[in-house]
């Protein structure tokens, strides 16, 4: 493995993994919010109907005790108002109502001043419930002026029964006490009149007992507050009849708890959240009335124990969550690393190979990904281009080899042919000019003329049907053999037909060549010609009549040995011009494909013909290009022209 | 040996000396323990009384340990009470004199329902007010100055009846039943309040008292009860945490039935009371025209015959500063 | 360029457009190949052919070589073909329609 430096370990690696991790962390904590909350909120839903029965029972019971206590002094009132009864059924009565409910400790029938007996101030029987008895005294005197006390003259005063703020007994500091007031009327001279109040004293250690059954999950509680706001049942002991909700308030300077006795003393339900009321935490309260005494119940639901089910799953839904995260993050690093790993070796590598060393091996990726592809792709390149190299040198070697060839082959064309013009200035009596372009690849074209005993001047164009080096020599063969043949015969049929046959001979290849060939009297103007195979050449009159030369039937040369040809003969007068020329003037291409023709070649001619055979020739090639617009040029275009004109020769 | 004895023994039986030498005080607030006898709490518990040779012991105050009576019969060597308090009981017979004045502004007030329609002491013409039998001066003095009439209720020891909607308007120590009606959840706003002193009735309430027979034997026990009280007062105003402690410990006790919220505010408004702001009365000053404004409205309201002379009431036992 | 259809043993190379030197150079060699394993007659069908290099006679002399005047005709000439093959004299030596 190759060692890749500390800067570039956490590069891509580091950014997939975060990115990865990164959304990953906000879906997972939308989601777990969203739940959570969700759950909360039905969790709340539920504990509000839970609490709220929880509540309303617990008044219920409650209200209904009170309800039974208050029966008695109730009906004793209803006796009193309705009739007068004397000390002894008095005596009786308030024993009465302490014997008929154990619950009650004691009770008075307490008179207004006068009210009983018009000598007295003071008339209130009282009877309380001893260890063994009911033992009655009598109240009220300078040093109890019971018509100041709260529960005589506050039923007094709101004409309405009611339950005293509860108090501490005298006797039994720990015992809570309450006492109901209800007050009595009597008709004097037509107008109703308060005529005192009967009391019943309670103990309210039952309603502790009642309080301390309802249990709310491990610390939740059932507390009571009184009309002023005083906890009447609290599992703090030192809170009851101490401490209001308002007290506490002010002590721990939390004004919601205010707000939360205000809300309970309003005399209706509710559900509210109170923050630190347990034990400095929040907790949720159910509240519901007691109205006969004007009380409140409220039921406490420690927010840290409401939601412990909610909380527990949303630990457990955020430790799976970060088990997971844990895992992902494992997972992402290790398939970044892995995936980048084989990237940085590729890398490395790649860089090597970029300097040129292209023998670098790639380190060998087994996965099936992309980084698999990469490696591969990478591995294949590699060789493609070590192979394209191979082929490169190759192929520049071979390209080279054929460019020489090509330079041989051109080398040999062109050595072969007059170039020197004029290339008989003694003789005025003709005029002979020909150009020869080659291809790129040579084609092959040749053209010749020389000067022959008894005023003849041999002239020759050819087209060898090849191209390149085999082209160029067989047009060598060609040339050599037609010259030399020549040389002996003077007959352009004959000298054909020999070269065809010399030609013949081990032309395995199927090699042939094109010749037009013509030996000119330059006395008389006589042209003797012949044809193998070869375009027509054109004839300009002096007098600028363009035509076709009239052409023997001939085979081209190198095929079939003994193949016929013929001479024909054309008288030129002086000022005739004879042009001759090879295909690849005819089939010169233009950007569109066309050929520049026999007809265009005729219609050239026909306008520019009689030039000179010099201007003929670099202007026909010149008309050839401009046709071609740029067109590659792809077989030698050759043009020869011969003018007989007549003139004596001044050197003969 | 012998010698040693000789020395030694002088010095043994000088601190026995000095033990014996603590004057036994019994001393009786004019109320339940609260923080209103803070600096009583404080200069026993820190050892003030003892420092000026004083054993003192704090008798438990309340309804049934009248202070007035309490000196008359000899219960109580000192005692605290309402100036108007003592003069009404000077003039029932008990020769009582203070000795020194604790708080100088009044702290009586009324308290009434802003739902009854009383916005100002004017409004409460017609309305229903209690009012304690003992504190009925500056109430009636308060009412035949304004030219209304009210319908007066006895007011008892709590604010029940106020709460409960039997009366429209209170009587309350802003130090106490004002608190404890707050406390009981009716807010600030609900409320209107009218203080005494603000209405050019000003009585100073606090005081300590003595039979006139024991400042006469003992004037200096006097004035070292008093300044070992200022002594005591001035420690709490620096120690309000420490005498909180104190006062809840004494409370607890009692099984008075109160919290700490409410002792702290008493104690704060006892801080103003005694050393109202702006004010540089020392502790244990009577103003002469603070207790002439009371003593003429006890004898216009028939509470005394007479009005007293200042030198026969008031005994200053504090240092001249 | 070039499809070869064979009927009854007999190869039809129907040649098409134009049959300059790259384009003959090109079919030269499978053309050939046909041709000398062919054991029927062929018939180069020059009916799409509108132009013919003169590489493309060569290519008729040594398939004409290959199997035998008799056996090779070239069919469907258009006349300008007909031209070339007339012009080169390959019209005496090789069967043109």
């Amino acid at each position: 493995m190759p060692r890749v430096s500390k800067k570039t370990r956490f590069g891509l690696a580091f950014k997939l993994s975060f990115l990865i991790l990164l959304s990953t962390a906000a879906i997972f904590f939308s989601a777990f919010a969203y739940n959570y909350s969700v759950s909360r909120r039905i969790m709340l839903q539920n504990v509000e109907q839970n609490a709220g029965s929880l509540a309303s029972a617990t008044a219920n019971h409650i209200e209904e005790i009170l309800a039974r206590i208050e029966t008695l002094p109730t009906l004793a009132a209803l006796v009193l108002e309705n009739q007068s009864l004397d000390a002894v059924r008095l005596e009786a009565l308030v024993r009465n109502v302490v014997q008929a409910n154990p619950a009650i400790f004691g009770s008075t029938i307490a008179f207004e001043p006068q009210a009983f007996d018009p000598r007295s101030e003071f008339y209130c029987p009282y009877a309380m419930r001893t260890a063994k008895n009911i033992d009655v005294t009598y109240l009220g005197g300078e040093k109890y002026r019971y018509h100041n006390l709260d529960w005589y003259i506050i039923p007094k005063e709101t004409k309405r029964a009611v339950w005293s703020e509860p108090y501490f007994d005298e006797g039994a500091t720990n015992i809570a006490m309450a006492t109901y007031s209800v007050p009595f009327y009597r008709e004097i001279n037509g107008e109703r009149r308060f005529c005192g109040v009967v009391t019943v004293d309670i103990a309210l250690d039952w309603l502790r007992e009642i309080m301390d059954g309802v249990k709310i999950f491990d610390s939740g509680y059932a507390f009571i507050l009184s009309e002023n706001g005083n906890f009447i049942c609290h599992p703090e002991a030192k809170y009851v009849l101490k401490e209001s909700l308002f007290s506490l308030a002010e002590e721990k300077g939390i004004p919601a708890w205010r707000e939360a006795g205000h809300a309970m003393l309003d005399g209706k339900k509710g559900f509210i959240s109170i923050p630190g009321i347990h034990f400095g935490r929040q907790a949720w309260m159910y509240y519901s009335p007691l109205p006969s005494a004007n009380w409140s119940v409220g039921v406490m639901f420690p927010d840290e124990e409401l939601f412990r089910g909610t909380r527990k799953l949303a630990y457990m839904i955020a430790g799976i969550g970060l088990i997971g995260f844990g895992l992902l993050f494992l997972l992402v690093v290790l398939v970044a690393v892995r995936i980048t790993g084989p990237l940085r070796a590729l890398t490395s590598k790649a860089a090597e190979i970029a300097k040129g060393n292209l023998d670098t091996p790639l380190p060998f990726v087994r996965s099936k990904d992309e980084v698999g592809d990469l490696s591969h792709s990478f591995e294949d390149m590699r060789t493609a281009l070590k192979e394209y190299i191979c082929d490169l040198t190759a192929t520049t070697a071979a390209k080279e080899r054929i460019e020489s060839e090509l330079k041989i082959a051109h080398s040999i064309q062109m050595n072969f042919l007059p170039r020197s013009f004029p290339p008989f200035p003694d003789h005025l009596e003709f005029r002979v000019h020909a150009g020869l372009e080659p291809a790129k690849e040579v084609g092959g074209d040749l053209y010749d003329f020389f000067l022959l005993e008894g005023d003849h001047v041999f002239f020759t164009i050819g087209d060898v049907t090849d191209k390149g080096v085999p082209a160029a020599l067989f047009m060598a063969v060609t040339k050599t053999l037609m010259k030399g043949i020549a040389l002996q015969t003077i007959d352009p049929a004959s000298v054909l037909g020999a070269v065809n046959n010399e030609l013949c001979q081990g032309n395995d290849a199927n090699l042939f060549v094109t010749v037009f060939c013509g030996c000119l009297n330059y006395k008389t103007g006589e042209l003797r010609y012949s044809n193998a195979g070869h375009n027509p050449p054109v004839v300009v009159q002096p007098g600028g009549d363009v035509q076709w030369l009239d052409l023997p039937h001939g085979l081209v040369l190198g095929i079939m040995e003994n193949s016929p040809y013929e001479t024909r003969i054309l008288q030129m007068q002086p000022g005739c011009r004879l042009i001759a020329y090879t295909d690849g003037v005819t089939e010169a291409m233009n950007r569109d494909d066309e050929m520049f023709s026999d007809e265009r070649l005729f219609d050239w001619v026909r306008g520019r013909g009689l030039q000179s055979p010099t201007a003929i020739v670099t202007d026909l090639l010149a008309a050839v290009h401009e046709y071609a617009e740029g067109t590659p040029q792809s077989d030698d275009i050759t043009v020869l022209v011969f003018e007989f004109t007549g003139e004596c020769s001044s050197g003969s | 040996m012998a010698l040693l004895i000789s020395v030694l023994l002088p010095l043994l039986t000088g601190r026995a000396l000095a033990q014996s030498e603590l004057v036994p005080v019994r001393f009786v607030p004019q109320w339940i323990p609260q923080a209103q006898f803070a600096g009583f709490y404080m200069a026993a518990e820190k050892g003030f009384y003892k420092g000026n040779g004083i054993d003192i012991n704090l008798l438990r105050g309340g309804p049934d340990s009248p202070p007035a009576a309490m000196l008359a019969s000899g219960d109580a060597l000192f005692a605290t009470m309402f100036l108007s308090q003592a003069l009404e009981k000077r003039e029932q017979g008990v020769p009582v004199v203070n000795i020194g004045q604790i708080t100088q502004r009044s702290a009586l007030m009324i308290l009434a329902r802003k739902g009854s329609g009383i916005h100002s002491p004017k409004d409460l013409d017609g309305k229903k007010i209690s009012v304690w039998q003992d504190f009925r001066a500056q109430p009636l003095a308060l009412f035949r100055k304004l030219g209304i009439q009210p319908q007066i209720l006895p007011q008892t020891s709590t604010l029940n009846l106020f709460l409960r909607g039997g009366v429209d308007a209170a009587s309350a120590m802003w130090y106490n039943e004002y608190h404890l009606v707050i406390n009981s959840g009716i807010d600030a706003s609900e409320l209107t309040i009218m203080f005494y002193n603000e209405q050019g009735l000003n009585f100073p309430e606090d005081g300590i008292y003595c039979l006139r027979s024991t400042l006469e034997k003992n004037a200096d026990l006097c004035r070292k009860f008093v300044s070992a009280t200022v002594k005591g007062w001035n420690y709490a105003f620096t120690h309000r945490d420490e005498t909180m402690a104190v006062v809840m410990r004494l409370t607890g006790e009692a099984h008075t039935g109160t919290n700490l919220a409410h002792q702290r505010w008493m104690f704060d408004r006892m801080k103003d009371l005694i050393l109202p702001p702006g004010s540089t009365r020392p502790i244990g000053y009577l103003a002469p025209e603070d207790f002439s404004t009371a003593a003429e409205e006890l004898k216009r309201c028939g509470i005394i015959q007479a009005v007293p002379p200042f030198e026969d009431f008031h005994a200053a036992c504090i240092e001249k500063n | 360029m070039v499809s070869i259809k064979e009927e009854n043993g007999n190869f039809v190379f129907v040649f098409s457009g134009k049959l300059d030197t790259t384009n003959c150079l090109q079919i030269e060699k499978e053309v050939l190949a046909h041709v000398c394993a062919a054991k029927g007659n062929i018939v180069f069908d020059l009916g799409d052919v509108n132009f013919v290099a003169s590489i493309f006679l060569r290519l008729c002399i040594q398939s004409c070589k290959d199997v035998g005047a008799t056996r090779f005709r070239i069919a469907n000439v258009t006349p300008g073909v007909h031209k070339v093959f007339k012009l080169s004299g390959l019209d005496s030596l090789i069967a043109v329609e």
